[in-house]
């Protein structure tokens, strides 16, 4: 279980627009061991979808982008590599969901014939090998009648039938990673609940590690082992489930977890803290959340270190480092 | 549903349609400001003449009973005759409408021919020069009037140059057999080389001036829908299962972008319908077009009436087709 499978090292992906340089994602570090399931939490627009995008190395779809740092994967950095070696990793060994199961299948193709396609792919399957393969898939995901499923186009299935149709075409080739962006904030409560069921089970019984990003620390307590807490395209903290909750360090984290009960009464989304998330775009230096954190020193205009602060829980708050008070 | 029920039913559902131009078609000739059939007569005085057209025409009689005359008249295949040339409408019209269709179906290949390979390629070369370059060409194309370039590559091909006849269909040595109207077709079923290739000379300039807007458009449209599509979340997740790049773009990007794109083609064609009317008249290409021009000009009211109701099924069939592509590209379009 200790063996890492994916290490990032000071990761920085970058958009250049034309209101100026967005520093999406601004040197992250973090790693994921074999089968662990890791959650990655923080509000909207902090850069959660551009960090899973850039592991996956799907940034560069977007012609204005520049990322940095090393992600090594298995051994080997992904980030100098090309489409043509990224190919044999994306869908085999690494795969990814996404938010809106709405929008991410390809509407003029059947369900069945996107499955069909990765088996073909990576395992060389064809024809009614390849479609017996892509049943037996849509069946273990739970879809009914998965024989006539196969042949259905997505905008027959409902939102929650499409993401585990998904969840089968990502979990075709049995990758080692698995990285599901949100996959159920576009679901219904109920069904969320289901396709959190089904993800655990079959991580757990595949041994695939997990990168679960969310807005809702709940589901991330029930579901990771690790949570990995990001604000304006940085960590700021990242501990084992247990330590996290009951030893909240970073400011932020606090703030969180303090407006968390609100999770249970509400959809389960992230309660507000005063204040807005910086604008990405030409950041002044320092610590990002000084402006909205209640323990602000003077030191937090200088950038605060990332720092591993008790054996296997890191944060990066001046609160915790030596040369900081306290 | 099946595709054939659905053929079915889109047919079906033209019926209104085609009725309801046919009484626009009809009250055409009442909706002319002024008697109709003293403009038809053009002051020629002789109220003789005068009552023998009205009756002709049946416009002494109730509207209803006209109407009903004239569907019946037109389930026969008469659409009447021209007052101009003294010769019933349907074989002015045989002559005139293959011609028309021969230049349009055409330009409706050039367009599509050329406008989608040049959006997705722009699209794909997105802010390079190369994009840039094409999209400056198709802006350009596109604010010029056709008759203009018409008009200048008719100076340019046919007079500086002398590559292509200036004006016509065909040569007046060329004789072959109509067989299909369609000039450069017969001209291979007549085994007749040199017809063909005369053929080809008459009909390239006209047909690539009328595809000239239409192209432009549709290359800057088909570049937004592909840039568009390229944007959804489906193609990072085809990407993110392994599927090359190539794959992504040639098999599911293009197929997807296409589908707004059978839009443009059909609102393409209906400009295409009246860029005919001054395309045919800048090279004398005796279609529909120059035939409409002459009817109107000498107040052949039933040949205006006929060609107009031409021109309106040709649009309904093309959007018929449209929905029929459209089927096969989208499959959300079947089952709704
Ligand atoms: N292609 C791009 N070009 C420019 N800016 C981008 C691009 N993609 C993302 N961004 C910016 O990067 C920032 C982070 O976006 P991201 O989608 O990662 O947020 P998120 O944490 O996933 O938010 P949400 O919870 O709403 O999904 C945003 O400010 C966004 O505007
Ligand atoms: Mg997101």
């Amino acid at each position: 279980m200790a063996e890492k499978l994916i290490k990032v090292e000071d990761l920085k992906t970058q958009f250049t627009t034309k209101r100026g340089l967005v520093k999406a994602v601004d040197g992250i570090s973090f790693e994921i061991k074999k089968g662990e399931r890791v959650g990655l939490v923080g509000e909207s627009g902090c850069g959660k979808s551009v960090t899973a995008l850039s592991l996956m190395k799907l940034v560069p779809a977007a012609h204005n982008e520049r990322v940095f740092g090393k992600i090594i994967f298995k051994g080997q950095d992904l980030v100098p590599m090309k489409d043509s070696q990224l190919k044999e990793i994306r869908g085999k060994q690494m795969s990814m969901i996404f938010q809106d199961p709405m929008t991410s299948l390809d509407p003029v193709f059947t369900i069945g014939s996107q499955i069909m396609e990765a088996l073909g792919i990576h395992q060389g399957l064809k024809g009614k090998e390849s479609k017996k393969r892509a049943i037996e898939l849509l069946a273990l995901v739970n879809i009914p009648s998965s024989e006539m499923v196969v042949d259905y186009y997505p905008h027959q299935l409902s939102g929650g039938m499409r993401q585990r149709a998904m969840i089968a075409m990502a979990l075709s080739c049995e990758p080692e990673l698995l990285i599901a962006d949100e996959p159920t904030t576009a679901l219904d409560v109920s069904i969320q609940a289901q396709i959190i069921k089904l993800v655990r089970e079959l991580s757990a019984n595949k041994g695939t590690a997990l990168l679960w990003i969310t807005h809702d620390l709940g589901i991330v307590a029930h579901l990771c082992e690790k949570i990995i807490v990001m604000y304006a395209g940085k960590l700021v903290e990242m501990a084992d489930t247990m330590t996290l909750f009951e030893n909240p360090m970073h400011p932020y984290t606090q703030a969180l977890l303090r407006l968390a009960p609100k999770l249970e009464r509400g959809k389960g989304r992230m309660p507000p803290i005063p204040g807005t998330v910086p604008n990405l775009i030409d950041m002044p230096p320092g610590c990002r959340f000084a402006d909205r954190c209640p323990k602000c020193m003077d030191v937090c205009s200088q950038e605060p270190q990332w720092m591993e602060v008790e054996p296997g829980h890191w944060v990066s708050c001046f609160l915790y480092s030596k040369d900081g008070k306290n | 549903m099946g595709l054939g029920s659905y053929i079915i039913r889109r047919l079906l559902q033209m019926i209104p349609a085609v009725l309801g131009v046919t009484v626009i078609v009809f009250l055409l000739i009442h909706l002319i400001p002024g008697d109709p059939v003293a403009m038809m007569l053009a002051g020629e005085a002789d109220p003789q003449a005068y009552d023998e057209l009205r009756t002709r025409l049946g416009l002494d009689r109730p509207l209803l009973e006209q109407y009903l005359s004239y569907m019946a008249n037109l389930a026969r295949g008469d659409m009447g005759s021209s007052l101009h040339y003294g010769l019933p409408t349907t074989e002015l019209l045989a002559r005139a409408f293959p011609a028309t269709l021969e230049l349009t179906f055409l330009a409706m290949i050039i367009m599509v021919v050329f406008s989608i390979p040049l959006g997705v390629f722009a699209a794909m070369k997105r802010d390079t020069m190369a994009d840039h370059g094409s999209m400056i060409v198709s802006m350009l194309m596109y604010s010029v009037p056709s008759f203009w370039l018409g008009i200048m590559a008719i100076l340019f091909f046919a007079g500086v140059l002398g590559w292509l006849p200036a004006f016509g269909r065909a040569s007046p040595t060329i004789d072959i057999q109509l067989v299909t109207g369609f000039l450069t077709i017969d001209a291979i079923i007549a085994g007749n080389f040199a017809a063909w290739v005369d053929a080809w000379k008459h009909i390239l300039m006209p047909a690539v001036i009328l595809a000239a807007t239409g192209t432009a458009v549709n290359a800057r449209l088909t570049r937004a829908s592909m840039l568009e599509v390229l944007r959804q979340d489906y193609i990072k997740a085809l990407l993110s299962k392994g599927v090359p790049m190539r794959t992504v773009l040639f098999k599911h990007a293009v197929r997807n972008a296409l589908i707004p794109v059978v839009t443009f083609i059909t609102i393409q064609f209906g400009q295409m319908l009246s860029g005919i009317v001054i395309i045919e008249n800048v090279f004398s290409w005796p279609g529909m077009g120059t035939l409409v021009v002459t009817a109107v000009g000498s107040r052949d009211f039933q040949v205006v009436q006929s060609l107009v109701l031409v021109f309106a099924l040709m649009r309904l069939s093309v959007n018929f087709l449209t929905d029929i592509a459209y089927s096969f590209i989208d499959p959300r379009i079947r089952y709704d």
